[in-house]
C-alpha cells in the first residue's frame, strides 16, 4: 500500500542572517493512513517548519528549497494555490497549540465549525447544523445545542481544544496534523484529549502527524517516532522500538533527560524550621463595583507548611490551583489578607513592607521565564551585583562575588560583561539563580524554573539546584505542575487543587500511596508511565 | 549603537529626513553670521521677486525686509520652541504617566484624570488662551506649547509602565530589596523610554505647527522673527505677492515633513519587532 504522505528529501530554506543556513535539511519520512507518527524535537529543532510544510503553510520568510511531499499520490508541491486551499480542512486538516488564539474571539463556536463546511460547500442548509451537533457530541463536549452558540472564551481550555478538534474532523480528513496539541493544557485535561485524538484514529482510520516536545506523550500515542535535531532527522522507527532501544546518540540523550517519576536519593534534611506557614489566604477580585459585583476567586485558602534547612518543598498542581499565588505571597509580591508566614522567629505580614526590606535578603525567589526575567539592557554585572548593592555590600565585594557565583552555576566568568540577550534560555535561568544566590538567602522559592526550557537544558538546571541544594542547604520551596521534576528535586510534596493543599507529604509516600482522590487523578494522568520503569 | 544606525539608514526617507534637518539646524545656527542685521529692519526695495536683485536671494516683503533673512532667523525660533516644549511636555508626561503606571489605584486615578482634562479641550483653543492670558512671549509660547502636548506621552508612558511593572525582572528587583526609586529609575524607565523617543520626535513637529500657528494668528513673540507670523503678515498680498507665503510655507513643511521622517526612522531603529511585522 502507498503511504498517504511520503516527504522526500525536503529542505527548507532560512531566511539568511540566522544561525543555521536551513530550517529543516534533507528530510524523508512517510506516513501511513491509520497511523500516528510524532515528530519529537526541542524548541529550534524544525519540527513544527516540518509539520506545517505538508499543508505549504510556512512562515514568512521560509521557502521550500529543494525535495517532494507527496499526498495520496498528488504532488503537493507542483499543486495550484486553489488546489492547495481545496484540499486543507478537506483532507489534511490542522490542530494548533493554542485553542484560544487559532479560534476567532468574537464568533460563536458553532459558526466556526459551520464556516468551514460552508467554505468547502458541504452539508448545505439543515444538515450543516446537524453535522456541527453531532461533531460537538462526537468530540465529548457536553450539551452540544448550548455549546454551539457559546463564544470561545465563555468555555474551558479543554472544551476549546475539543471544538478545535470537532473543526478538524468536520470533513473527515486523511490526515490531521497536530501541532502540540496538549502543551498548553493541564496534565488531566491533556490525557482526555490524547484519549480523544486515539479514538478519532481508531474509528476514523485518520493518520495523525503529531508534533510535540513531550516523551510521555509520545509513549502514549506513537506507532512511529521522528526524532529532529537542528533540522534534521536523526531517528525514525517504531515507537516502542526507538524509546526502549534508540540508535542516535541524541535520541538517548533526550530520553535520558526526561525525569523519572521515582523519589531520587537525596541528602536527610535538616531539623531546624527556617520558614513557616499558617491559615495563608488569598482573595482576588470581591467588592462590587458601580455596575456590578465583581467575581471573587479565593487562590490561596487556608494553606499551612514548614520547611526545613536543606529540604526542598515541591509545591505541585495544575494551572489556577493558586501554586504561583502562594510563592508570591511568601515574597510579599502579593498580600495575603489573612495568615502568618514566620520567617527567622517574626511573622513577615506583621511588618511594613519598609521593616521587610532588610530581611528580604534572605528569602529570595528564582523565577518562571528566562526571557522576561532579567532587564533586557543591563549587563549581568549589573544584574548580579544590583541586589547586594542595594543592602551596602561595597561594589568589589559584590563584583567578586559575582565572577564567583556564575562559575558555582556554571558560566563563564567573561559573562558578567554581555547582555540577557546573548545567552540561552538556560545560560539565562542560571544567572536568574545566581542573581538569587548573591543574597546569601536561607530560603528560596522557585516559580516553575524549568518549565520554559527545553528537556535536556531542564535536566541540566536541575541538576544545578540539586547540587546547590546539597551544598549550601537551603530551604527550597519549589512551585511546579510537572510531578516528574518534584520528583527530581524534591523531599516533601503538597498537591494543591483549587487554593487548598489537599495532600502532603513525603514525595515517596504520595508516589507509592497517594491518599486523596485528586492525587490519584492526577497521577493516573500522567501521560508515559511505563517510561518510568526505565532503569 | 551601530545596529541602531543599521537600522535607521535602512529607511532612505528617515535619512533625507535627517539630512534635512540638520541643513535647517545649520541654518538656525548661523543665521545672525549670514545675516548680521535684524530680520526685521527695512533693507531694500519692497517686493523685490526672487533672484531679482543681487544681495535678496528671496528677495523682499512689502515693507523691503529681507525674506532669506526672516527665514533663517524664524528657523530659530521654530526649532527652539519646538525643542523645548517638547523636552518640557516629555518631563511632565513621563513623570504623570509614570507615577500612575507605577502606583495605580487612588494616584493613578487622580493623574490620569488631569491627564484626561487636558487632553479633551482642542490644542490650539487651549494654546491660543494661554498664550493671550500670558503676554506673548517666547517662555509664555513655549510653556502654552508645553502644556498642551504632555497627555499623550503621559497616556504612553502609563501604558509601558502598567505593562513593564508586572514583568517578571520588576518582581525580581523588588524581591531584591532595591529602593522603589531605584526600580522605576533603573528597571522601568530605561525600557519605557524607546516609545516616548519616537512620540517626542512627533511632538516637536506638531510643536512646531503650533508656533506656526500662534505666530499666524498674531500671537507670537514681537522680538522673534518667525516662518508663522512671515506667512500671517503676507496673507493680505496673496494674489499679488505670492512667494512672501508661499517661501515661509515651505520652510515649515519642509522641516515638518523632515522631522516626521526622523520621528518615523526612530520608530524602526527602537522598535524593530513592530517594522518586521509590517514588512
Amino acid at each position: 500500500m502507498d503511504p498517504l504522505v511520503r516527504v522526500e528529501n525536503l529542505t527548507i530554506r532560512l531566511p539568511p542572517g540566522g544561525d543555521r543556513a536551513h530550517a529543516i535539511e534533507d528530510v524523508s519520512f512517510t506516513v501511513n493512513e491509520g497511523e500516528i507518527v510524532c515528530v519529537v524535537g526541542e524548541s529550534g529543532s524544525g519540527k513544527s517548519v516540518t509539520a506545517s510544510a505538508v499543508l505549504r503553510l510556512l512562515p514568512r520568510g521560509l521557502a521550500i528549497a529543494s525535495g517532494r511531499i507527496s499526498f495520496a499520490g498528488e504532488d503537493l508541491l507542483a499543486a495550484s494555490a486553489a488546489r492547495m486551499r481545496d484540499l486543507r480542512g478537506r483532507e489534511i486538516s490542522m490542530i494548533f497549540q493554542e485553542p484560544l488564539s487559532a479560534l476567532n474571539p468574537v464568533m460563536r463556536v458553532g459558526n466556526q465549525v459551520a464556516e468551514l463546511m460552508e467554505a468547502h460547500g458541504a452539508y448545505p442548509g439543515e444538515a450543516r447544523r446537524a453535522r456541527t451537533l453531532a461533531l460537538f457530541d462526537y468530540v465529548g463536549l457536553p450539551e452540544p445545542v448550548q455549546l454551539i452558540e457559546a463564544y470561545p472564551f465563555q468555555i474551558s481550555g479543554g472544551q476549546r481544544q475539543r471544538v478545535m478538534i470537532a473543526m478538524a474532523l468536520a470533513l473527515e480528513p486523511k490526515l490531521i496534523l497536530a501541532d502540540e496539541p496538549t502543551t498548553a493544557l493541564d496534565v488531566t485535561t491533556q490525557k482526555q484529549i490524547l484519549e480523544l485524538l486515539r479514538k478519532i484514529r481508531k474509528e476514523r482510520g485518520t493518520a495523525l502527524l503529531f508534533v510535540t516536545h513531550d516523551f510521555g506523550v509520545v509513549a502514549e500515542m506513537a506507532d512511529r517516532l521522528l526524532v529532529m535535531e537542528k533540522g534534521r532527522l536523526v531517528e525514525d522507527g517504531p515507537a516502542a522500538q526507538v524509546l526502549a532501544a534508540p540508535r542516535h546518540p541524541y535520541t538517548r540523550s533526550l530520553i535520558a533527560a526526561v525525569p523519572r517519576l521515582r523519589p531520587a536519593a537525596l541528602p536527610a534534611p535538616g531539623d531546624q524550621v527556617v520558614l513557616s506557614v499558617e491559615g495563608l489566604q488569598k482573595t482576588f477580585g470581591g467588592g462590587a463595583s458601580l455596575l456590578r459585583r465583581r467575581r471573587k476567586v479565593v487562590a490561596v485558602k487556608d494553606v499551612r507548611f514548614s520547611v526545613r534547612r536543606g529540604e526542598t518543598l515541591g509545591i505541585v498542581g495544575e494551572s489556577g490551583s493558586g501554586k504561583s499565588t502562594l510563592a508570591r505571597c511568601l515574597v510579599r509580591l502579593v498580600e495575603p489578607e489573612q495568615g502568618r508566614i514566620v520567617f527567622d522567629g517574626h511573622d513577615v505580614r506583621a511588618i511594613s513592607r519598609d521593616e521587610f526590606r532588610p530581611l528580604r535578603r534572605r528569602l529570595q525567589m528564582v523565577f518562571q521565564d528566562p526571557f522576561a526575567s532579567l532587564n533586557p539592557r543591563k549587563r549581568v554585572r549589573t544584574i548580579l551585583t544590583d541586589g547586594p548593592r542595594a543592602h551596602g555590600t561595597p561594589a568589589p565585594d559584590a563584583q567578586a562575588r559575582a565572577a564567583e557565583l556564575l562559575s558555582l552555576v556554571g558560566l563563564d566568568a567573561s559573562a558578567l560583561d554581555r547582555f540577557p540577550h546573548e545567552f540561552s534560555g538556560g545560560q539565562r535561568q542560571r544567572i536568574g539563580i545566581a542573581r538569587a544566590l548573591m543574597m546569601d538567602p536561607e530560603v528560596i522559592v522557585a516559580d516553575e524554573p524549568v518549565s520554559a526550557l527545553d528537556v535536556s537544558v531542564q535536566a541540566q538546571v536541575l541538576e544545578l539546584l540539586d547540587g546547590l541544594q546539597r551544598r549550601l542547604r537551603l530551604a527550597m520551596v519549589f512551585i511546579t505542575h510537572d510531578l516528574r521534576v518534584a520528583a527530581r528535586l524534591c523531599h516533601t510534596l503538597a498537591v494543591m487543587h483549587r487554593g487548598e493543599i489537599v495532600e502532603t507529604g513525603p514525595a515517596g509516600d504520595i508516589f507509592a500511596a497517594p491518599q486523596h482522590p485528586y492525587t490519584r487523578q492526577l497521577l493516573a494522568a500522567l501521560p508515559g508511565r511505563h517510561l518510568d520503569e526505565r532503569p | 549603537m551601530t545596529s541602531f544606525w543599521r537600522r535607521f539608514s535602512r529607511n532612505a526617507g528617515a535619512v533625507i529626513g535627517l539630512a534635512v534637518l540638520a541643513v535647517v539646524i545649520l541654518v538656525a545656527l548661523f543665521a545672525s553670521l549670514m545675516f548680521s542685521t535684524s530680520p526685521w529692519q527695512m533693507v531694500g526695495p519692497p517686493l523685490l521677486l526672487p533672484f531679482e536683485e543681487q544681495g535678496f536671494a528671496l528677495g523682499t516683503d512689502m515693507l523691503g525686509r529681507d525674506i532669506a533673512a526672516g527665514l533663517a532667523h524664524g528657523a530659530r525660533v521654530s526649532l527652539l520652541v519646538g525643542v523645548v516644549s517638547t523636552g518640557c511636555a516629555v518631563v511632565i508626561g513621563v513623570a504623570f504617566g509614570t507615577l500612575a503606571g507605577y502606583f495605580g489605584g487612588a494616584v493613578e486615578h487622580a493623574l490620569m484624570s488631569v491627564t484626561e482634562f487636558f487632553q479633551t479641550i482642542p490644542q490650539l483653543a487651549m494654546a491660543v488662551v494661554l498664550v493671550a492670558i500670558f503676554t506673548p512671549t517666547l517662555e509664555s509660547i513655549v510653556i502654552a506649547i508645553a502644556l498642551v502636548s504632555w497627555p499623550p506621552v503621559a497616556r504612553l508612558v502609563r501604558a509601558e509602565v502598567l505593562s513593564l511593572r508586572e514583568r517578571e525582572f520588576v518582581e525580581a528587583a523588588i524581591v531584591l530589596g532595591r529602593p522603589t526609586r531605584a526600580i522605576i529609575f533603573g528597571e522601568i524607565l530605561p525600557n519605557a523610554i524607546s516609545p516616548v523617543i519616537v512620540a517626542a520626535s512627533l511632538i516637536v513637529a506638531t510643536a512646531i505647527l503650533t508656533e506656526a500657528a500662534l505666530s499666524f494668528l498674531g500671537l507670537g513673540d514681537r522680538n522673534m522673527m518667525s516662518w508663522g507670523f512671515m506667512v500671517g503678515a503676507a496673507r493680505t498680498m496673496l494674489r499679488e505677492a505670492p512667494w512672501l507665503t508661499v517661501l515661509p510655507g515651505l520652510a515649515i513643511l519642509v522641516t515638518v515633513l523632515a522631522v516626521n521622517l526622523v520621528g518615523e526612522g526612530l520608530n524602526d531603529a527602537l522598535n524593530p519587532r513592530l517594522k518586521e511585522r509590517g514588512d
